[in-house]
């Protein structure tokens, strides 16, 4: 019997790698891999749906689920997660100094729905009691002047963002008209007057995951609802071969008898990661990515990027939440 | 026109090499060896030094290039391309309760090792006798494998088919170098240096060596039949790790599963350097040579080599 073939597009990275490259196969799947990086995948599938199976920004597709227009249908893979303490970028000699201090200051973002901002927004309202409604919000691409929203939002009411397309973060970051970007990549002007509103950032990330089980998820991925719809059971088929990929890159990175990875010391700093996350540092599933995903829907929805409140529960296909017990 | 058969074929070439991050386009075949065709099989260093023999490219252990260098042998020539690197300081294990309480204790004790010849073993001992003055001549040495030469005044007893973790729990011997994974969560042991990074990084601050475990060797049949293949395959392997490096660097989306991962990459950056994991002679000569040295006082080798002879000359000259 032949495979169905699909195509599938991601981030060639590690932790996928085994998979896409073809070491582990998916039951009944013949990958046609498309390597066109991170961001090629997710512009490509949002706007023209290109690939069958596809990275995707999980703040756009969250977005799209709670109104109702998804065209592609999640499953709990996490090709990229990153903490969001670091991505608040200020003046040297600015008037921010401490998180509390963005409190009625301008800030400038690339979107209101990009996933690191919301994660970020997330931060400011939740752990800092910065009330968003006191920011003015500026929204600009980090580099470029002229980008565009593209996922639809409903900002809350009391809340002030307009666009400046004319524009970048960079540009208003160093003249003065913005005094935080919010940014997931470093502005142009990073190092340059411009520095970390927690230059040290790693240890409070730590804490903060410590503190309340979030380890931020950027991107997801994501098949089409007409491939799902004619074969169900990808969803399961394609989530067990990314979950093996990853568990044998964890194991790469957990063996002491090689330098799987060119990072002096490595495996030292695997261990201690290990004391806090567990053995499983990059957890996929609904469950184990519980509290983040919960807290994740809850920003969504507070600023407006959701309509409604999602569950964890409803943005993934039954068929990866439930196992047969015997 | 018409098709007149092939006009241009490549070389094709079977490789064995474990799978590293910084392998792994080469691997893959993202980046190409000019004018060559790999087929690279993955599998751990050990067994591609086991079988080198069925394979034209191949990992291979340091230890065991010197000794088969020195010895005269011919079988294959090496370019300077470093895939294992480790301290290792943080697998020489004591007993909880042994006589061992610190560094300085091992003179004069039983010290269990891999093979006297053995890659990091050859570094460990270099650690006792020149950074902690232990003269390894104090010793009572007790090998897994091995076969090969020891310097004169040296104690080596092999003990093959006894596992040196069993060995060193029932008191046999006092410590063992090149720890097994099972019996790092062992309470009956402990690590020698408990704090082994901070141990680590003054030794590489002192001595400017990064131990290398091993490097690539191709065939000496295929290498004297196409030794231009030696430098192509040295850079190919060089932009298969640059791009490794460039990536694991990337801010904004996560490259490899390790939550702070490129916060980990930039602190190699700025300790190591632009180039963090450098290959080639030049910028490894400090550890080349500390190698040569220690091989040579160890016995491993019978005569003092010169970082320039562990690699053929068309790779490291490119």
């Amino acid at each position: 019997m032949a495979d169905i073939q699909l195509s599938i597009a991601v981030d060639h990275v590690d932790h996928v790698r085994d998979f896409v490259d073809g070491r582990i196969r998916a039951s009944g799947i013949e990958v046609v891999f498309c390597d066109v990086g991170s961001s090629q995948a997710r512009f490509r599938m949002r706007n023209f749906l290109e690939f069958d199976v596809s990275e995707a920004a999980f703040g756009g597709h969250v977005s799209a689920v709670s109104r109702g227009t998804q065209k592609y249908t999640a499953i709990p893979v996490f090709p990229s997660r990153v903490f969001r303490h670091s991505s608040f970028y200020v003046r040297e000699r600015g008037s921010v100094k401490t998180p509390a201090d963005l409190k009625g200051k301008r800030v400038g973002l690339p979107a209101w729905s990009q996933t690191s901002c919301i994660f970020a927004k997330g931060l400011m309202a939740h752990e800092w009691g910065v009330d968003l409604a006191s920011v003015e919000w500026l929204q600009a691409a980090v580099y470029e002047p002229g980008r565009e929203e593209h996922a639809r939002v409903d900002i809350p009411s009391g809340v002030r963002c307009r666009p400046e397309p004319q524009k970048s973060l960079t540009e208003m970051l160093a003249s003065g008209e913005i005094d935080c970007a919010m940014t997931a990549i470093p502005p142009k002007n990073f190092g340059d007057g411009v520095v970390r509103l927690f230059p040290d950032y790693r240890p409070v990330e730590e804490e903060y995951y410590r503190k309340t089980g979030i380890f931020p998820i950027m991107h997801v991925m994501a098949v089409r609802n007409d491939v799902l719809e004619r074969h169900p059971w990808v969803a399961l088929a394609l989530y067990k071969a990314f979950d093996e990929a990853k568990n044998r890159c964890l194991s790469r990175l957990h063996d002491p008898k090689r330098s799987a990875y060119p990072i002096a010391w490595n495996h030292d700093t695997v261990r201690r990661l290990t004391g806090l996350f567990g053995e499983d540092l990059w957890p996929y599933g609904v469950k184990a990515n519980h509290t983040t995903l919960d807290a994740f829907l809850q920003y969504a929805f507070e600023q407006g990027v959701c309509q409604r409140r999602l569950k964890p529960e409803e943005i993934f296909p039954r068929e990866v939440q439930v196992s047969r017990r015997t | 026109m018409g098709i007149q058969g092939k006009a241009v074929s490549r070389l094709n070439l079977v490789m064995a090499v474990d799978e590293y991050e910084h392998v792994r386009d080469l691997a893959c075949g993202k980046v190409r060896a000019g004018g060559i065709d790999l087929n690279v099989l993955e599998m751990s260093a050990a067994e591609a030094c086991r079988r080198f023999a069925e394979f034209d490219v191949c990992e291979m252990a340091m230890g065991r290039h010197i000794a088969s260098l020195a010895s005269g042998e011919d079988r294959w020539v090496a370019i300077p391309v470093f895939p294992s690197r480790l301290f290792g300081l943080g697998n020489i294990l004591v007993r909880s309760d042994g006589p061992i309480r610190k560094p300085e204790d091992l003179a004069g004790k039983r010290v269990g090792i891999p093979g006297w010849s053995e890659t990091s073993a050859i570094y460990a001992k270099g650690w006792m006798s020149e950074n902690l003055k232990v003269p390894l001549e104090s010793i009572k040495w007790f090998q897994a494998v091995g076969k090969g030469a020891v310097s004169r005044g040296i104690s080596l007893a092999s003990v093959p088919g006894k596992p040196l973790g069993q060995l060193l729990l029932a008191g046999e011997i006092d410590a063992l170098v090149g720890a097994p994974d099972s019996l790092l969560r062992d309470e009956r042991v402990r690590r020698l240096i408990p704090d082994h990074r901070a141990a680590e990084e003054r030794y590489w601050k002192e001595t400017g060596i990064f131990p290398i475990l091993t490097t690539i060797v191709i065939g000496k049949d295929g290498f004297d039949a196409h030794r231009w293949a030696a430098l192509e395959l040295y850079r190919a392997f060089l932009k298969a790790k640059d791009n490794a490096l460039e990536r694991l660097l990337s801010q904004g989306i996560a490259k490899f599963p390790m939550p702070w991962g490129s916060t980990y990459a930039e602190e190699a950056e700025q300790r190591f350097g632009r180039d963090y994991w450098p290959y080639g002679m030049d910028a490894n000569r400090a550890t080349l040579e500390a190698f040569c040295r220690l091989c040579h006082e160890q016995g491993v080798c019978a005569r003092r080599l010169k970082p320039e002879e562990l690699f053929a000359s068309e790779a490291s000259r490119g």
